[in-house]
């Protein structure tokens, strides 16, 4: 008699099992990611998809992931074999959206800030190499790398076609280490930077941009982010179409699609796939806690990559043209954060000197620095693991 | 799980390093310096209005 009534009690029952804890360690996660996106605003509109979803996939036989009887698929886990498995469409086509809300204005006037999008990806490849020793599949440690992209759709493409199964881990720690920003880059940028250094004033004289050099800028760096890498195409491809439907300023409807809707519809989408490799068999180990441990590693050394390339360059420029190796700092992706946080920085040392411009040029190049190092790296690591 | 200290791919992480950064190093000068040229090629063109729909805090995901 008690046996048909099993279905209301076996879940709950399986829940406090010794294969369940690992369910409920994935409940709590979730209930944090939430907490975290919630209550103390880290990155809302990923950490929260990722926090619920992580809880319903978790739910003992749940209906969202898997296979029914009917043979028909969970939806999550639809979601991420036609978004994600199938051709990395997700994540690919929310650089559309990302790309038509950057204004390349600071940096097409002040180029050179480029140089600072490069540096600030050396956390990338450190944490690679640090991830190398503890992780046997060097595919696995490169994706890791990829944390330092501070980019949450360049992390998922490189680990879905290098098949990592780190995935959810790798998502979980770029979407939260993005939003932890505030903290991270001022307490790495303090280590390797002196108060007279962190004071040093830039005065911002921008060139004027023509709207012709604003529409064929997206054009020229996809061709040669392209020839150089040319798995990079579909990353910098999309991301410099959506530029490009921003500054040809004919196309203002899908520009503004591109923006909101597009992009607001596949953030709701995203979130949820991702929470198809949460599942706690794949999650609940030690790995994903060394990896949101690498995810640390890779944010503080790219800042520091990017200050110190800043004071480097700072040896051969004459005093009164001197950089503020704090902007060096901002050539990471995670845009318009970094920038603010180093403004701000900025202004606490002395109220006077205003970064903002050229931190914002060096957070835009760091955008197209990101996606070329995600480029590079799917073109070069199967190449060193083939050798 | 597969995890242990190993120093197999230590070689490999080294040369993903190298050539990662020289590679982001020379696309980021060659886009550097063609923008420096179509800065230059577009000097008497009139200055760009900007879009004001900057999405300047929406462009972090």
């Amino acid at each position: 008699m008690l046996e048909q009534f099993s279905f209301l009690y076996n879940g709950i029952a399986f829940l406090f099992s010794a294969e369940g804890w690992k369910n409920l360690v994935m409940f709590a996660i979730g209930g944090v990611l939430i907490y975290l996106a919630l209550v103390k605003d880290f990155e809302p509109a990923l950490l929260m998809p990722m926090g619920f979803g992580a809880i319903l996939v978790n739910i003992p036989w749940s209906g969202a992931v898997g296979f029914a009887e009917d043979g028909s698929q969970g939806i999550v886990d639809w979601l991420f074999r036609v978004g994600i498995e199938a051709s990395e469409a997700m994540p690919l086509l929310l650089f559309i959206g990302i790309g038509a809300m950057i204004d390349f204005g600071p940096l097409l006037s002040n180029p050179k800030m480029l140089l600072f999008g490069a540096a600030a990806q050396f956390g990338i490849f450190l944490t690679a190499l640090v991830a190398s020793l503890i992780f046997p599949n060097f595919k696995d440690a490169a994706a890791i790398g990829v944390i330092g992209a501070a980019d949450g759709p360049t992390a998922i493409l490189v680990s879905k076609i290098f098949e990592s199964k780190y995935m959810g881990a790798i998502a979980v720690a770029a979407y939260s280490y993005m939003a932890l920003v505030p903290i991270i880059q001022p307490f790495a940028i303090r280590l390797v930077t002196t108060k007279k250094e962190r004071m040093i004033r830039m005065p911002y004289n921008p060139k004027s941009v023509s709207r012709r050099t604003r529409i064929l800028f997206p054009i020229f760096v996809m061709i040669i982010a392209g020839l150089v890498a040319p798995k990079s195409v579909s990353l910098v491809g999309l991301l410099m179409f959506g530029n490009l439907l921003r500054e040809c300023l004919k196309l203002d409807s899908l520009s503004q699609t591109a923006q909101t809707s597009l992009a607001n519809l596949i953030t709701i989408l995203l979130g949820l796939t991702i929470a198809s490799s949460m599942k706690a068999e794949q999650f609940v180990n030690l790995g994903t806690i060394i990896i949101i441990l690498l995810g640390l590693v890779a944010f503080v050394f790219d800042t520091i990559g990017g200050v110190l390339f800043a004071k480097f360059m700072n040896l051969f420029l004459p005093q009164d043209r001197k950089i503020n190796p704090m902007v060096g700092g901002a050539g990471i992706s995670a845009f318009p954060m970094s920038a603010r946080v180093i403004q701000k920085m900025a202004l606490k040392e002395d109220n006077q000197n205003h970064l903002l411009m050229h931190a914002v040029g060096a957070n835009v190049a760091g955008q197209i620095g990101s996606v070329v190092a995600g480029g590079i790296i799917l073109t070069v690591v199967p190449l060193l693991v083939q050798s | 799980m597969d995890i242990s200290f190993q120093t197999n791919n230590v070689g490999n992480a080294l040369a993903l390093m190298l050539m990662g950064m020289a590679g982001i190093f020379i696309v980021m000068g060659i886009i550097l310096a063609v923008v420096v040229l179509l800065n230059m090629a577009t000097n008497d063109d009139k200055p760009a209005k900007t879009d004001k729909s900057d999405g300047d805090s929406k462009a972090q995901r």
